[in-house]
């Protein structure tokens, strides 16, 4: 036996190797070679690096970040102190990015479901993808003369200008059908676009110069940490702060004055306050001649139709208290009313928003530092959007895209016909989570030939696609980014390479667009090659440039910049509105079948069956469905709860912490009680998010009511998210 | 130099035969390649017939073990093993050494470091650096293969001293990177994995793993 080793030592050894290597596997210790690992060949640098990131979030603060990396390793991130609006500080999700770059979560290969919903996924290669998804189109396009079968349903996940980049490939591809409209702000902001032309607002920084504050539906303490700083100096140096919304919110609670009105009826509080100011005459006049359209005619309106009494009544606050806000607000110069977003999602949102802009015109409040109606502002974003403008193919079948309310995303998509909607692109979305009628909408996706989602996190809309496309996060590839609020410029540099096969949105247009012409010449017109640092030096324009004092994008290398001009809102007068003046009358409002002057249209009321409305606020460890479900927020709160005022807590037998059905006539959940004296009796709050491996969506109960307006600004009204009237009892 | 008896040596040389073997079937397991999996496990019926005799009856009967479980391997082991290891949903399993060690749970953090370390002192780094955790099983197994290799070809060299040094990393890597979390790991796919193939492989590689542990501690 010995000599058999002797003589068969090495050579055994080789000839197992040569036996199953025939059939694939060596195996042989002597046959070693390096695959995933390689000899280090040059010696390396360990060095640490600082990138310039912005996070890309649908959130006011859309902040300017620093980014540390060391040995090409994510290890901080941290506020940018040359921002005065960041200023050196992120909040708890911005801090948690290094968690959401390296969670062992995160979607890291392309990968196939065999079945949709099964949760039966194989791995496939990039180009299997690609092949699969480019077939797809062709074919549909074959079948149906174009491409509008096939619809893209992106919005906010992602705000790099870049990402339209997505709007672009499909563009790319021919006519589609498109989700259109937004689900956040519509109402609010066709509001603000018949009162002044457009969404504007003065720089957030300047609130330290107001004398008197309202916070009217935001509760920026959990939704935009940044400027509580310049809420808090404007009270430092003598502002009062007034905030109204029906909960007691970690804003409300370092206000002067607290008042918890009754929700959808804002605009009422607005219009009393407006017949108090009006009747005391402490409106500027002088103002309004000068400046708006309509002013009689409102007045008139006002004498006629509202009291401060009919307001306390509405509203559900006494009329002293109603009187002495007005009184305050339209004496106390400059005066700024932050407008929420809350407020405008029921079936009077842009009613009640335009009545609260008419407060701040009546009294001379626009166009002034430290004053405003400050609801957003659209006045950075005038990039030249390069990624998102693409010609659509010669000859590629129908006449134009097709437009569908993203808003009611499910019916729309199973109503659509003459062609029907075979397949869908999912990205930036998680619309199974996030839209209204989550039955309807499931439905939908289930009718889908084709459902492609390109994602960084498994969640409810991956587990109902068929192919899931793993995509960057922000520290992984170039961008640019400007806010909805404040007025800075930042650049998102590529920090690290990106992890396991994950890939930039661009980038996989790119790519599909190459496929797609490889498969059919001249099928896509999308660009196949190019440098995404240069890609976002294609988003810059003469406009930008001019703005920001900048002559090339590069300076933003060095940080963000602020927008040298337009910094206080109207401050020229000269309003965008077809009359140039503020339009308390609005014609422009009336041909979308509006009211022409700010009035009280009815809140919707409960009823005996459903006799409680539920408010689905943001949640402060979330912006809809994402980081609520990176562990690091998990660990500090995992459960949702339905919030309710004691009164309803003994009127339906419910103690806290009990196990509470809350349902309508579409849907359920069941989550435990939370009572609290935080939550007007007239409601019951649940903060919507989407927490990891739970069952539990609040959107199950919310019905696609259309607020009143939104159609003309974003193509589709808004949603009344705060009308959901619901039940509750004790669940069993 | 002193020349070593041929009996021990090739003996030996078989042990580290076997395990590499083992190691490198779990290293192709582990890369997800199903053709390539298939194919190592139909490998095994004619490496076991070669190796017969081998010194070592306890990676004779894992391999006869490895063997079978070719024939209980289907479409549901796919599913399973990416639920397991791959995704797209949270996974179940994680193939990485830092999911298990690093207080957060989070990839490419000290724990991910210490591996590269380690692999920077032999001379080796990670091909996609940084795009893959270092720590990832698939390049853990590769950084063992890659030491018995080289210890095996110092032996063979007839090297006394040689051999031990890359045994000796062996067992560091072992002591330091494989022991603190892949029985755990394992634990997690028999807690979680109901398909008899990966659950199969799953108990291989716990026994394996604790043989290798004994003889480490010798």
């Amino acid at each position: 036996m010995g000599k058999k080793y002797v003589i068969s030592r090495r050579s055994f050894l080789k000839k197992s190797a040569i036996t199953v290597a025939s059939i694939g596997f060596s195996g042989s210790i002597f046959n070693f070679f390096f695959s995933g690992l390689t000899p280090v060949t040059a010696a390396e640098i360990n060095n640490v690096k600082k990138f310039l990131n912005a996070c890309p979030r649908n959130c006011y603060d859309t902040c300017s970040i620093v980014s540390t990396v060391a040995d090409g390793v994510l290890k901080k991130v941290e506020g940018s102190t040359i921002s005065s609006y960041t200023r050196g500080k992120l909040c708890a999700k911005g801090y948690s990015y290094t968690r959401s770059v390296y969670s062992p979560d995160r979607i890291k290969y392309p990968m196939k479901q065999k079945v949709r919903g099964s949760g039966n996924w194989e791995r496939i290669s990039w180009d299997e993808a690609y092949t699969e998804i480019a077939t797809k189109i062709l074919q549909i396009k074959k079948e149906y003369g174009s491409t509008l079968p096939i619809c893209l349903n992106k919005y906010s996940g992602n705000f790099d200008i870049m990402h339209y980049g997505i709007e672009g490939m499909l563009s790319s591809i021919g006519n589609t059908t498109r989700a259109t409209g937004t689900p956040c702000w519509p109402a609010g902001i066709d509001a603000q676009t018949f009162d002044f032309g457009t969404t504007y607002c003065n720089d957030p920084e300047d609130i330290v110069n107001a004398k008197y504050l309202i916070i009217w539906g935001a509760n920026p303490a959990w939704c935009s940490v940044h400027s509580m700083y310049f809420v808090k100096e404007a009270q430092k140096r003598g502002c009062k702060l007034i905030v109204i919304d029906p909960i007691l919110t970690q804003t409300a609670s370092q206000a002067d004055v607290y008042i918890q009105i009754k929700p959808s009826t804002d605009g009422a509080l607005a219009l009393g306050m407006a017949r108090y100011i009006l009747d005391n005459e402490l409106y500027d006049g002088e103002w309004l001649a000068k400046n708006s359209k309509g002013a009689e005619e409102f007045f008139s309106y006002l004498q006629k139709n509202i009291t401060v009494e009919w307001a306390a009544q509405k509203t559900g606050i006494p009329r002293a208290v109603i009187e002495s806000i007005a009184r305050e607000y339209a004496t106390t110069k400059p005066a700024n009313i932050w407008i929420g977003y809350g407020m405008q999602r029921h079936t009077n949102g842009g009613q009640n928003v335009r009545a609260i802009d008419a407060l701040a015109a009546i009294t001379g409040n626009i166009g002034k530092s430290g004053g405003g109606a400050q609801y957003a502002q659209l006045q950075t974003w005038g990039f030249a959007y390069y990624a998102m403008m693409q010609k659509k193919p010669e000859n590629s079948g129908g006449k134009s895209d097709r437009l569908i309310n993203i808003n009611n995303f499910g019916a729309e998509v199973l109503n659509a016909n003459e062609p029907p909607i075979k397949m869908m692109w999912i990205a930036c979305r998680n619309p199974i989570s996030q839209d209204p009628e989550t039955a309807v909408v499931n439905k939908a996706f289930e009718a889908m030939d084709l459902v492609v989602t390109a994602d960084m996190y498994m969640n409810p809309t991956v587990e109902m696609s068929d192919i899931v496309l793993p995509v960057t996060t922000t520290f992984e590839t170039p961008g640019v980014n400007v806010s909805y609020w404040h007025y800075w410029l930042s650049l998102n540099e590529q920090a690290i390479k990106p992890m396991y096969e994950c890939k930039n949105d661009v980038t996989i247009a790119m790519e599909l667009s190459a496929k797609l012409n490889e498969l059919e010449q001249g099928s896509c017109t999308f660009p196949v090659s190019g440098d995404l640092e240069e890609w976002v030096g294609k988003e810059f324009n003469e406009g930008i440039y001019k703005q920001f004092g900048m002559q090339d994008w590069r300076e933003l290398k060095k940080g963000p910049i602020k927008a040298k001009t337009g910094l206080i809102a109207w401050q020229d007068g000269k309003f965008k509105t077809p009359s140039g003046k503020y339009e308390l009358w609005s014609d422009e409002a009336k041909k979308f079948g509006h009211f022409p002057l700010p009035v009280y249209t009815e809140e919707l009321q409960p009823n005996d069956e459903f006799p409680l409305r539920c408010i689905s606020a943001h949640w402060k460890l979330g912006i809809n469905s994402q980081f609520q479900n990176l562990d690091w927020m998990a660990a500090i709160n995992n459960e949702p709860c339905l919030e309710m005022h004691p009164i309803v807590a003994n009127r339906f037998g419910i103690k806290d912490k009990d196990q509470v059905k809350m349902y309508n006539d579409i849907g359920y959940i069941v989550l435990p009680a939370k009572v609290t004296e935080t939550v007007s009796p007239d409601i019951v709050v649940v903060y919507e998010a989407w927490y990891k491996g739970k069952k539990f969506n609040v959107n199950y109960t919310v019905k696609a009511i259309p607020a009143d307006m939104g159609k003309k600004a974003t193509g589709s009204p808004g949603l009344a998210f705060h009308d959901n009237f619901v039940a509750i009892k004790k669940a069993q | 130099m002193r020349i070593m008896p041929q009996n021990h040596k090739s003996n030996m040389l078989k042990d580290m035969q076997g395990r590499y073997y083992i190691y490198s079937l779990f290293k192709i397991y582990y890369q997800g390649d199903w053709e390539e999996i298939r194919k190592a496990l139909q490998a095994v019926e004619y490496y076991q017939d070669d190796n017969s005799q081998s010194p070592e009856p306890s990676i004779n009967s894992l391999l006869k073990r490895l063997s079978d479980l070719n024939s209980v391997m289907d479409e549901n082991s796919i599913y399973e093993y990416n639920k397991l290891f791959v995704g797209p949903g949270k996974l179940l399993a994680p193939p990485f050494e830092s999911s298990y060690r690093n207080k957060l749970g989070l990839v490419m953090q000290e724990e991910t470091m210490a591996v590269r370390n380690f692999y920077k002192e032999i001379g080796v780094e990670v091909k996609e650096k940084n795009s893959i955790p270092d720590d990832h099983l698939v390049l853990e197994l590769e950084c063992i293969c890659y030491l018995l290799a080289q210890a095996a070809e110092q032996l063979e060299k007839g090297l006394i001293a040689s051999p031990n040094e890359y045994l000796v990393l062996y067992k560091m890597f072992f002591a330091q990177h494989i022991k603190p979390w892949l029985y755990e790991h394992c634990n997690d796919i028999l807690h979680h994995g109901v398909n008899p193939f990966c659950r199969g492989m799953a108990e291989i590689f716990k026994q394996f793993l604790q043989g290798e542990e004994r003889q480490n501690e010798k």
